[in-house]
C-alpha cells in the first residue's frame, strides 16, 4: 500500500528517519515538511511497517524527485517499481509536464530502473558527488498522455488492423477474414492463407485508417503477433510492421498470439490481478497465471491436440461444416448426454489432453455404423462437449483455489463457446470468483487485442529491432 | 528521381536505390533460411548509409517472383506497404526478366529456377532481352525440346545447385541495368501489385481436379 505522509504522523516521520539514517538527518523531515509547501513523502507500507519512500518536489506542472529508498532487505520486490509507477501515473492524472531526477552515474540499479519508465539523460554533471558523476534524468509526461498503438494480426486465416488507446480504448478495426476460402478445403490451407494475406493487407490498412480517421502519424507505436501461428501468415503481417515502423520511425513491438487472446479482455474490463487465464483456441489449450501486466506463469497446457482443433476434428466425424465448433455447440443445447466418453487426463496436472477423446468419439461413430445404428448427432454432441467442459471446468477451478485467485478470464476463440461460458458462469457465480470473458467479437483472433496487449509490452519496453521474425511455434513470457 | 529495387524471390536479398542513372548504394547479401530476419534491417542500413529517407524514394521497382514463395512475399510486402503507406510509385518485373537483362550473352538467354518434380519456372529471351517464350512453370524436358528447337545456341541462367548439370552462366545481377530497363514501365496501384507465384498451391490444384472430374462424370 503507498500513502502519503502527513504533517502529523509522528510515528512515521521518525521511524521513516531511523529506518533511512543514511537519508535524514533527526528533525529534518519535520523541519522540511513544514516549511517547504511543495514537499511530498510517500511511502510503501506492509501494514504498519515503512519498505521504502519516494520524496518529491511538485512544482506547479513539474515534478522533481529528491529521495527514492527501498529498504535493502526488500528490494527486489518491485518496491521502487509500484513508487515510481504511483509518482508517473499521478503525474499523468494531473497532466503534469514532466518528472526530472538526479543519479549517481554508478547507480547502475537505479538508472536500469528510470530508464525502464522511460527516462531520458538530460545531463552530466561532473564530479557532482565527488568523484562520481551526476546522471540528469527527465521523463515527459505530457508527450505519452494518449498512446495509439496501431495492432496488426494475421497468424492465421484473418488479416486484421486495429487502432486501440491506451490499451483500453478501441477506436476501430478492420479485419477480413478468409474461412469462406478455406471452407473448400475443409480447413486452414497455409499457403492459400498466406497468400490471400499479402492480397489483402494494404486493403485492410487502408480501411482501418480510414475507418479511426487517423493517419500513420497519430500512431504511438506498432505491435504485431510475431508468433506462434502459421509461418506463411505471420510473415507478411510482421514484414508489414516492419515496413511501417522503418517507414514512420515508430517502435516496433513484438505481441506474443496468446497474451492478446488474454488482453482481449481487457477490452471489456481492465484485467484485475491475480488471475488465471484458460486459452482455449484452435491452437491452443493453457492455463495461465498473471500476477500482474505483462507476467505469465504458465501452469499447464495441452499435451496434444488443442480443445478447438478437437471440436473440429469430432465436427467432421459427425458430418458437419467447417469449422464444427459453433455447430456442435448449437447441437449440444438441445442434445442429452446419452453416449459414453472418457473424461480426459483426470489427474493432479493443470494439463489437458483430448487426442483420446477425439479417437474415443471417432471409434464410437464406427462402432455405431457397423452395427447398423445411426448416430443421434445431437446427443453425441451434447455428450462430447459436456466432457470437454468437465475438464476444462474442473482443473481451472482447481487452480483458482490452489492458487487462492479471484479472477478468472476465458480467452481464445473455443471460449465464445455458451455449453463452456455458461459452465463457468454457474461455477464461478457459486464460488464468488470475478469472471471476464471477450465480448464474441474479440474471441475470435482480432488486431483490437494485439494492439492491447502490444500497449502494455510498450509500457513494459518490450520494443524490437528490424530484425523481428515471426516464430511458428513459442513460449508465452 | 530516386529509384528503390528490391529483389528477395532467392536466398539473396538484392537492393540497390538508383539516381540520376547512376547506382548509388547496393546490397547482394546471401541471408539463406534468414532471409525474412535481416532483409528489411539491411536495406534500412543502405538508406541510412547514403543518408537518404524513405520519403526520397520516387518509385520502387519490386521483383514479383516466381521464385520461393515466402521469399517473394517478404520483398513484396515490404514494397507494397512502402508504395501505398507513402503514396509512391511501384511497378513489377519478374525474376527471369531480371536475370536475362543482367546477361549479355548474345545469343538466347534462358533464366531458370527449379520448381521441382522435372518442373522449373523458366523464359526465354533473345539477346537484345525481348521475350520469345513467356515466363512459365513447365516441365524442364518440354523446355529443352524447344530449345532445341530453335536451332540457335543459348545458354541457362541460373544459381540454382539442384540444375546445376545444365549449360548454365551464374547470375549476378546488375541492379544499375535492371532498373534502367523498367523504371519507365507503368505504376501500378499498390493494393493491386500480386506476387508472380506461376503455380497454383497444390490444395487448389487437387481442388481443381476434383472439380474437373466431377464435370466430366
Amino acid at each position: 500500500m503507498i500513502v502519503e505522509l502527513q504533517n502529523n504522523d509522528d510515528k512515521y516521520i521518525s521511524s521513516l528517519e531511523k529506518l533511512f539514517s543514511n537519508v535524514f538527518l533527526e528533525g529534518d523531515i519535520e523541519k522540511e515538511i513544514n516549511n517547504n509547501p511543495y514537499l511530498k513523502i510517500y511511502m510503501y507500507l506492509n501494514e504498519d511497517d515503512i519498505l521504502g519512500f519516494i520524496e518529491i518536489y511538485q512544482i506547479y506542472d513539474r515534478i522533481e524527485i529528491a529521495n527514492f529508498n527501498v529498504l535493502e532487505s526488500y528490494q527486489n520486490q518491485h518496491i521502487g517499481s509500484k513508487l515510481l509507477e504511483y509518482i508517473i501515473n499521478n503525474a499523468i492524472d494531473n497532466q503534469m509536464k514532466n518528472i526530472t531526477l538526479e543519479v549517481r552515474s554508478d547507480n547502475e540499479k537505479a538508472i536500469y530502473l528510470y530508464k525502464k519508465y522511460r527516462f531520458e539523460n538530460v545531463s552530466i554533471r561532473k564530479n557532482y558527488y565527488g568523484k562520481v558523476d551526476g546522471i540528469l534524468m527527465k521523463k515527459d509526461i505530457i508527450k505519452e498522455k494518449d498512446i495509439y498503438i496501431l495492432g496488426i494480426e494475421s497468424s492465421c486465416d484473418e488479416t486484421s488492423f486495429s487502432i486501440v488507446k491506451n490499451g483500453v480504448e478501441e477506436i476501430g478495426t478492420v479485419t477480413s477474414s478468409q474461412i469462406n476460402i478455406h471452407k473448400l478445403y475443409g480447413g486452414v490451407v497455409p499457403e492459400i492463407a498466406s497468400r490471400a494475406h499479402i492480397k489483402n493487407i494494404t486493403f485492410v490498412l487502408e480501411e482501418c485508417l480510414e475507418k479511426t480517421k487517423m493517419t500513420m502519424d497519430d500512431i504511438t507505436a506498432i505491435a504485431v503477433t510475431y508468433g506462434p501461428g502459421l509461418i506463411g501468415s505471420l510473415l507478411v503481417g510482421v514484414e508489414c510492421a516492419k515496413t511501417l515502423s522503418f517507414l514512420y520511425n515508430k517502435p516496433l513491438i513484438p505481441v506474443h498470439h496468446i497474451s492478446g487472446h488474454i488482453y482481449a479482455n481487457n477490452l471489456v474490463k481492465r484485467l484485475e490481478f491475480p488471475l488465471i487465464a484458460l486459452v482455449i483456441s484452435g491452437g491452443h489449450t493453457e492455463l495461465i497465471l498473471m500476477e500482474k501486466d505483462y507476467s505469465f506463469k504458465k501452469l499447464g497446457g495441452t499435451l496434444d491436440d488443442a480443445v478447438g482443433e478437437c471440436y473440429d476434428k469430432v465436427g467432421r466425424v459427425i458430418g458437419v461444416e467447417y469449422p464444427g465448433g459453433p455447430v456442435i455447440d448449437k447441437l449440444a443445447s438441445i442434445g442429452k448426454p446419452s453416449y459414453n466418453l472418457p473424461i480426459p487426463l483426470n489427474d493432479d496436472s493443470y494439463n489437458f489432453s483430448f487426442s483420446g477423446l477425439k479417437s474415443a468419439v471417432i471409434n464410437l461413430v464406427h462402432n455405431e455404423e457397423q452395427r447398423g445404428n445411426e448416430i443421434n448427432k445431437e446427443n453425441l454432441a451434447c455428450s462430447f462437449q459436456n466432457v470437454v467442459i468437465e475438464s476444462l471446468t474442473t482443473k481451472t477451478m482447481k487452480a483458482l483455489k490452489e492458487y487462492n485467485i479471484n479472477n478468472l478470464i476465458l480467452a481464445g476463440g473455443v471460449s465464445a463457446n455458451m455449453g463452456i461460458r455458461d459452465s463457468f458462469k454457474k461455477l464461478c457465480e457459486k464460488n464468488n470468483i470475478n469472471y471476464t470473458f471477450p465480448s464474441v467479437k474479440y474471441s475470435t483472433d482480432n488486431a483490437a487485442m494485439i494492439a492491447s496487449s502490444g500497449y502494455y509490452a510498450y509500457l513494459d519496453n518490450r520494443i524490437s529491432d528490424l530484425t523481428l521474425n515471426p516464430v511458428s511455434s513459442i513460449e508465452l513470457k | 528521381m530516386n529509384l528503390f529495387y528490391i529483389d528477395t524471390s532467392s536466398s539473396y536479398l538484392y537492393s540497390g536505390i538508383v539516381s540520376n542513372n547512376s547506382l548509388k548504394a547496393s546490397r547482394k547479401v546471401f541471408f539463406g533460411s534468414e532471409l525474412s530476419k535481416y532483409a528489411l534491417n539491411e536495406i534500412s542500413k543502405m538508406f541510412e548509409k547514403i543518408n537518404i529517407l524513405p520519403k526520397d524514394i520516387d518509385k520502387i521497382i519490386v521483383v514479383a517472383g516466381p521464385g520461393s514463395f515466402t521469399g517473394i512475399r517478404i520483398g513484396m510486402t515490404i514494397a507494397k506497404i512502402f508504395a501505398f503507406s507513402l503514396k509512391k510509385e511501384i511497378t513489377t518485373l519478374s525474376s527471369l526478366e531480371a536475370m536475362a537483362y543482367s546477361s549479355n550473352f548474345d545469343s538466347i538467354k534462358v533464366p531458370i529456377l527449379d520448381a521441382r518434380r522435372g518442373y522449373v519456372y523458366a523464359g526465354v529471351y533473345d539477346e537484345n532481352n525481348n521475350i520469345i517464350l513467356n515466363d512459365q512453370y513447365i516441365l524442364l524436358e518440354k523446355l529443352q525440346k524447344y530449345l532445341n528447337s530453335l536451332k540457335k545456341e543459348y545458354i541457362f541462367i541460373t544459381n540454382d545447385s539442384k540444375l546445376a548439370n545444365l549449360n548454365r552462366t551464374k547470375y549476378n545481377p546488375d541492379i544499375l541495368k535492371i532498373v534502367n530497363m523498367v523504371k519507365d514501365r507503368k505504376s501500378i496501384n499498390p493494393h493491386l501489385v500480386e506476387p508472380l507465384y506461376l503455380k497454383l498451391t497444390e490444395a487448389e490444384e487437387n481442388l481443381g481436379s476434383k472439380n474437373d472430374s466431377r464435370v466430366t462424370e
